[in-house]
């Protein structure tokens, strides 16, 4: 994922949990408002049924039709404040005493209708003596708070029957007041609850805030941090590690950091960096190569500056020892036999070995581009092969030609000639004078092809990529310089020279020349 | 037929010994060390053959041979030559040479070479 992409979504998820929080804050405040209202209602509602409960028993003490009214008048207040609490909470508490309000109110009805029929009828009471008459007031006061007792008054003094209808009313009036304070009492009950309910449901709430600000705190801030450290980690880390290697490949160490996975800024910013110091690095080699070859070529050139001056030094003095002993050779005449014969022809042999060394030290110097003419190869061929003879040892060599009379080539003879003499010097070297050494043309259509293959000790494998390296030599004698010459001519015939060797079983070197057209 | 030749080398030993071996066959010959002195002789009297090294201090083998071919026609030149400077061998044979030898060479080689020059100046005479 890209950093743009890890920070529009770091930020979406500090957003959405912001977000959250203040929505969650809200709804809690909200709550919390209203738990606070079902309360100050359950508070209200709690007073209000003391209220109804005072006047209950005013009503009884008194028996003022005042606290009738006040009585309608709380019930339809509480009822109104019931109403009201149930927008609030659900509580069954809220029913109940609503249920048990009905049941008070209809029951206090059938009370005052039954207490007003009783007062009515007290009237047409007659007493067993005059002077209990003065009861009758006394009775009006009384018998809604103690019916029975006043009951028994009546029995005493007054003439009616056991079962008179006043006995049974006030009977009936105890058994109905007694209920109504059985449902007042409940509806204290229940409205103390409803209050004590509504207490702990503020409680619950206050608790709950309380518990999420504790938890979602933390957590929100747990979130904050681990965000922090992965950014941290993963970019910051990482760039700081990109510093030190660049610093480090500023001082020409071009170590690539470790290939990351990732696709973002960070890892491609890796990636590039890598692919440029592999680059960087390649390049630096590259230069230090061609710098070596430099050093190696620039080398090379002084060795053979010096080397053709000191060729140019050889010729006369060469020159003279030949001649000289071409001279004592001719004095000598028919006298000349035995060591002295062989002793001249030794000199003989060894000037030209030192023409050969010289020559080719000369051609190594100034390796020139070739002089193209129409050349036939086998009278080159032949011809080498009598020079180099001169030079080494063919007297136990056997030397075959297998080729068409005239093979004619764009090539430069003297270049060529170069060319076979050393193949043919190396071949006679490798066989220490005695073996096999043929040479093979095949002309094609555009390439004439030469084959140069002896019956020597071959080349060891280990040294085959050296043989053409100039100054390489595995021979006691020699410059190391004759294949470094074969090649650098072939190659400046813009054509190509192979080598076959089997360590034991000879050696055979294959030359494509183009064709004279 | 008396047959002049003139050798033109520095190289002293190089001198005396072609010296006596081409007297030896019966030739009359003259020699100088130096480009120059070599030009005078050859300015003051035709010779048959000149044999000249490139490399002369006075005047070099080149030099020689275009003069001698400007004031002398008939007179043959063989050029001797390091193998460092066959370059100026291919040069001289375009300039008139006869032919050329590089060093170190055979004597009997050169001989050969001179005899066919002797051969062919015999057979003009004749005709």
């Amino acid at each position: 994922m890209s950093i743009k992409k890890k920070i529009i979504l770091s930020f979406f998820i500090s957003f959405s949990i912001i977000a959250t929080l203040a929505i969650a804050a809200y709804l809690d405040f909200h709550e919390t408002r209203n738990e606070f209202k079902y309360l100050e209602l359950a508070e209200s509602i709690r007073g209000k049924t003391l209220q109804l409960r005072r006047h209950e028993k005013n009503f009884f003490l008194y028996g003022d039709s005042k606290e009738i009214e006040f009585i309608h008048k709380y019930i339809e207040e509480i009822k109104a404040l019931i109403k009201k609490a149930k927008h609030y909470a659900h509580d069954d508490n809220l029913v109940k005493l609503n249920g048990k309000l009905s049941e008070f109110s209809l029951k206090f009805e059938k009370i005052t209708v039954m207490a007003s029929d009783f007062h009515r009828e007290l009237n047409s009471l007659k007493p067993k003596e005059p002077s209990y008459l003065f009861l009758i007031s006394i009775i009006k006061a009384t018998f809604l708070e103690h019916p029975l007792q006043n009951a028994q008054l009546l029995k005493r003094f007054f003439k009616i029957s056991k079962e008179s209808r006043y006995i049974i009313l006030l009977k009936g009036l105890d058994a109905n007041v007694k209920d109504l304070r059985k449902t007042g009492e409940k509806i204290t009950g229940i409205s103390k609850e409803l209050d004590s309910g509504a207490r702990k449901r503020v409680q619950k709430i206050i608790n709950v805030t309380k518990v999420a600000v504790l938890v979602f705190l933390p957590v929100s801030f747990l979130i904050g941090f681990i965000l922090l450290f992965y950014i941290s980690q993963n970019i910051v880390s990482r760039l700081k590690k990109l510093m030190l290697t660049i610093e480090k490949s500023g001082a020409g160490f071009f170590s690539p950091m470790p290939f990351p996975s990732g696709h973002d800024e960070v890892s491609t910013l890796i990636r590039t960096y890598n692919n440029m110091a592999e680059a960087l690095r390649v390049r630096e080699e590259l230069l230090k190569k061609k710098e070596e070859e430099l050093i190696q070529s620039k080398k090379l050139a002084a060795i053979g500056t010096l080397a053709s001056g000191v060729a140019h030094e050889l010729t006369n003095p060469l020159n003279n020892i030949h001649i000289s002993a071409q001279i004592l050779a001719k004095e000598m005449g028919e006298d000349c036999t035995g060591i002295i014969e062989e002793t001249v022809d030794d000199i003989l042999s060894q000037t030209f070995r030192v023409k050969k060394i010289v020559g080719d030290l000369l051609d190594f110097a100034r390796s020139k581009e070739p002089d193209f003419k129409e050349t036939n190869i086998v009278d080159i061929i032949q011809k080498t092969y009598a020079q180099a003879q001169k030079i080494t040892a063919f007297k136990d060599i056997t030397f075959s030609l297998e080729s068409p009379p005239e093979v004619f080539l764009r090539t430069d003879p003297a270049q060529l000639e170069r060319v076979f003499l050393n193949l043919f010097t190396n071949a006679a070297d490798a066989m220490s004078g005695k073996g096999e050494l043929y040479v093979r043309v095949f002309p094609g259509t555009d390439t004439v092809k030469i084959e140069v293959s002896d019956t020597g000790k071959g080349i060891p494998s280990e040294v085959m990529d050296k043989i053409f390296d100039p100054f390489y030599t595995t021979k006691d004698r020699g410059t190391g310089l004759g294949l470094s010459i074969v090649y650098n001519i072939i190659k400046n015939h813009t054509v190509r020279v192979n080598v076959k060797s089997t360590a034991g079983a000879g050696t055979t070197f294959t030359i494509f020349l183009p064709r004279y057209k | 037929m008396s047959f002049k030749i003139f050798i033109a080398e520095d190289e002293e030993i190089t001198l005396k010994h072609l010296i006596y071996a081409l007297e030896s066959e019966g030739y009359t010959v003259s020699g100088a060390r130096d480009g120059l002195e070599a030009w005078r002789k050859i300015e003051q009297e035709q010779f048959d053959l000149v044999i000249t090294d490139i490399k002369m201090p006075g005047l070099d083998g080149i030099s020689l041979l275009e003069r001698i071919k400007e004031k002398w026609t008939e007179t043959d030149v063989i050029v001797i030559t390091g193998f460092a400077s066959v370059d100026s061998a291919v040069d001289a044979m375009k300039k008139g040479a006869f032919d050329y030898l590089t060093k170190p060479f055979n004597l009997d080689e050169l001989l050969l070479k001179v005899k066919k020059i002797y051969g062919k100046k015999a057979l003009k005479e004749k005709i």
